[in-house]
């Protein structure tokens, strides 16, 4: 029995995919591998699998992980190969470790590739004042800073835009989606891609 | 590799954009610059609907192992993306190299139901393809059509250059490799369509013309040119155990209406309901051994990971070798975690020992489908299912533990009175009656019986083609009579709309010149008929009193037996002689026995050489 963490990639056109949808592709990539894993108790068992973080539709990621259940042990480099063998276009599977004991995600870094028209130190500035958002939940709308949530790691000038890199709870109840970033510039930027880069654990 | 890039802005703006960009697991597909024809498999419906079918896997799978095809797919888009589509001037594009459909050779539809004709041109317009075949030129597409509405396929004959007629398989392959033909050595749109119209199965309909009598029936019915067939007769597949079954299918990230490994046990049907179309031209019943379906699924489930197989054929009970077969599948599906669904089946001791044999097959939901309410029009629709044998069945359901069922009728259908309306409640009645006639397990659950009716609409090619459809008044007087008839919550009753039952008997019944009303249609922006927030009866009876067009000459009107009928020159192999017979023998309340018990000789046979291969003793008898 053992405890399995696996990293990949979540790119291209697998950012159309919704993370129930991803849920499900993984399990079946999961059975296709032939895997001794431990599945669910109950009527309809399927694996027991559990994606570190969600990732929003339209988001992408670098190093995004998932953890199973070997029910024997196997080398990581034999449940690599043929988690590779098995993957669908978009995943790579870059990294399998057993785990032990379950550390909780702290944070995750974003690369945000924005449309711009605003220059690096304008777009960076922002981030020192406070950055109201509307943030909406089951309990109705209310103004958010995000502000102390968020450090802006670099902001760079590219052809026609802005690459930004940032940091923000990646889990609990201080989660925050980058799409709130993006949203607190308004019609100022429109996002490109918004990449999840590393989840910090 | 599609360059899904360019449609990003268009798919930041709706609401499953997983249903546009394919790229799922295994949907890999031959290299497109290095195939000698390109082919875009269209279904006219949603991605979720489209990429559970079976037909459509097994159809593009074939083509793409030619060796010379790279076949695609293509869905109808959800409102939402039309709309992208629209304002962003992009085409409808293919999911594995996103180009836009009129680029390929072939754009090829499935037809399964009327109500996606609107669908079928939604598509054509979307893709900036000429929706009528005249006005199309040497650089568009060859538009075909094939699947069950294909057997009348006279309502879409203004925009489909061919239809495929019969199993496809060997068929779409043939004609490929005639139009790869005729490209090569340079052969303009008139004669390849032509020579198609000359290949066995396949349906041109501009080669024919069509002239009306007065009082509208269709006066003749003819070929323009030598050489192009009086009548078409459909193809089949004679031996399912040879022929291309798909193991590899793409498995989609969005979870589809059948999401699992799907089995093809048999084509056709032993029975003969008078008002089915299927069992009538799948004709005749042809088995697929165990050992192969087993085989399939095997590979099919290590090529997926689905963790869910289900047979996919008609009255299951009927197959020869479901025994063993289930034995089979049972041996290994236990071990891998896998569900085994069915379908509706006999219930039986064979059934009742397999519930509980098993825990891995899923229970699927008891079903019933007695389609009327008494003997006396069971008889008239040769539904041969008696009261007794359900009320039997249910017993042993209900003594098993199970305290609900779905009951399944249909309204409307020839020879009906008020009293077989009454009877539908009466045989519900009854169902619960025999719940509470002795204590059950866990009685205080109490028993749920679901009543569903539907609206008979006569299809062509059945024994009821010429039958005239209730009026809409009629229909809904008999769901209200129903509703009143039944006494009880523990019976829910849902019955479907007769508005829409009825846009479906015009075009199973219609002819070329309801042509004119699709193109109007598609003109106002319908679709996605089949979706009960598009459709529209209103918009329907205004397009067609805009041509012109009288629906109840199509829905409403008993046809003579001795008319022209819109789909005549469509040969399924059972003769019209044998429709006839049954008709009159359904008006006399006669039932007919099943193939395996007695050959009625309805000519099938002469599609295997003179031996229908349901019956031996049905040799030289169809
Ligand atoms: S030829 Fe006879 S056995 Fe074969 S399908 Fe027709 S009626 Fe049935």
């Amino acid at each position: 029995m053992a405890d399995i963490r696996v990293y990949f990639t979540k790119l291209g056109r697998l950012k159309y995919i919704s993370h129930l949808d991803l849920q499900r592709a993984i399990a079946r990539l999961l059975v296709r591998s032939e895997l001794p894993i431990a599945y669910s108790e109950g009527f309809n068992p399927h694996p027991r699998l559990t994606i570190t973080q969600p990732l929003s539709i339209y988001q992408e990621g670098e190093r995004e992980s998932f953890d199973f259940r070997l029910t024997e042990e196997i080398d990581s480099e034999t449940v690599k190969s043929r988690l590779s063998q098995n993957a669908f276009s978009g995943m790579e599977i870059l990294e399998v470790e057993v785990i032990v004991g379950k550390s909780a995600s702290k944070s995750a870094i974003w690369r945000l590739e924005l449309k711009t028209e605003m220059s690096a130190e304008e777009f960076s500035s922002a981030f020192k004042g406070e950055m109201q958002v509307t943030k909406r939940s089951k309990s109705g709308e209310k103004l958010v800073d995000i502000a102390p949530l968020v450090s802006l790691i670099s902001a760079e000038k590219t052809d026609n835009g802005i690459v930004a890199r940032i940091e923000a709870p990646a889990a609990g109840n201080n989660y925050l989606n980058p799409s709130y970033v993006v949203a607190f510039f308004g019609d100022r930027v429109s996002a490109k891609r918004v990449v999840r880069e590393n989840i910090i654990f | 590799m599609i360059d899904y890039e360019k449609y990003a802005p268009l798919l930041a703006k709706v609401e499953k954009p997983g249903r546009y960009v394919g790229g799922e697991f295994r949907s890999e597909i031959p290299d497109p610059e290095k195939a000698d024809l390109r082919v875009c498999f269209c279904f006219p419906d949603i991605y979720e609907i489209g990429m559970s079918n079976l037909g459509v896997k097994i159809l593009t799978g074939a083509l793409n192992q030619t060796g010379f095809i790279s076949c695609e797919r293509c869905y109808t888009p959800w409102p939402d993306m039309c709309k992208q589509l629209t304002e962003n001037g992009v085409p409808l594009y293919a999911l594995e190299s996103g180009d836009p459909l009129n680029l390929f050779d072939i754009v090829a539809f499935t037809l399964q139901y009327e109500l996606s004709y609107t669908n079928v041109l939604a598509m054509l317009k979307l893709a900036r393809i000429p929706l009528l075949s005249s006005e199309r030129g040497e650089n568009d597409p060859i538009i075909i059509a094939g699947g069950p509405c294909a057997y009348n396929p006279e309502p879409l004959a203004d925009f489909v250059d061919v239809f495929s007629i019969g199993e496809g398989e060997d068929a779409l392959v043939e004609l490929s490799t005639l139009i790869r033909d005729c490209k090569k050595n340079g052969i303009g749109r008139e004669e390849t369509l032509y020579r198609i119209a000359q290949l066995d199965g396949f349906y041109v309909p501009s080669l024919y013309s069509v002239t009306y009598n007065e009082n509208g029936t269709i006066a003749s019915f003819e070929p323009k040119r030598s050489n192009v067939p009086v009548s078409i007769r459909k193809r089949i597949i004679s031996d399912l155990d040879n022929v291309y079954f798909p193991r590899k299918c793409s498995v989609p990230f969005i979870e589809t209406v059948h999401d699992r490994v799907m089995l093809e046990v048999f084509r056709g049907c032993l029975r003969g309901c008078r008002f089915c179309q299927a069992g009538m031209v799948y004709r005749p019943y042809r088995e697929k051994s165990p050992e192969v379906l087993n085989a399939d699924a095997v590979e099919s489930v290590a090529n997926s990971g689905y963790s869910e197989i289900s047979l996919t054929s008609l009255s299951i009970s009927d197959y020869t070798h479901l025994r063993e077969l289930i034995d089979k599948l049972l041996s290994w599906t236990d071990d891998k975690k896998v569900n085994l669904s069915l379908p509706s089946m006999r219930i039986d001791n064979f059934y009742e020992e397999l519930l509980e044999k098993v825990s891995s097959v899923r229970k699927s939901g008891l079903t019933f489908a007695p389609e009327a309410g008494t003997q006396r029009l069971r008889d008239v629709i040769n539904k041969n299912i008696t009261e007794e044998e359900i009320i039997t069945a249910c017993e042993k359901a209900f003594d098993g533990g199970r305290n609900s069922l779905k009951l399944y009728f249909m309204n409307g259908l020839p020879t009906e009175t008020d009293n077989d309306i009454c009877g539908i409640a009466g045989l519900a009645q009854n169902i619960v009656d025999t719940y509470y006639s002795k204590k059950r397990f866990g009685g205080g659950r109490g028993v749920n019986v679901t009543v569903s009716v539907s609206c008979f609409v006569p299809k062509p090619f059945t024994p009821f083609q010429w039958c005239a459809q209730d009026s809409i008044e009629e229909l809904e007087r008999k769901q209200q009579l129903l509703k009143s008839e039944i006494k009880t919550k523990k019976i829910s009753y849902k019955y479907h709309d007769a508005r829409v039952s009825r846009i479906e008997a015009v075009f199973a019944r219609g002819d070329r010149r309801l042509g004119s009303a699709l193109l109007l249609a598609a003109e106002r922006g319908m679709m996605l008929d089949g979706w009960d927030e598009f459709f529209s009866y209103e918009k329907w009876l205004e397009v067609f009193s805009d041509c012109g067009i009288d629906p109840a000459f199509y829905a409403n009107r008993a046809f003579e037996t001795d008319e022209i009928l819109p789909w005549d020159f469509i040969d399924i192999g059972v003769t019209k002689e044998f429709m006839k017979r049954e008709y009159a023998k359904a008006i006399s309340e006669e039932t007919t026995p099943d193939c395996r018990t007695k050959c009625s000789g309805c000519g099938a046979a002469s599609l295997c050489n003179g031996k229908c291969v349901c019956n031996e003793r049905g040799a030289n008898n169809g």
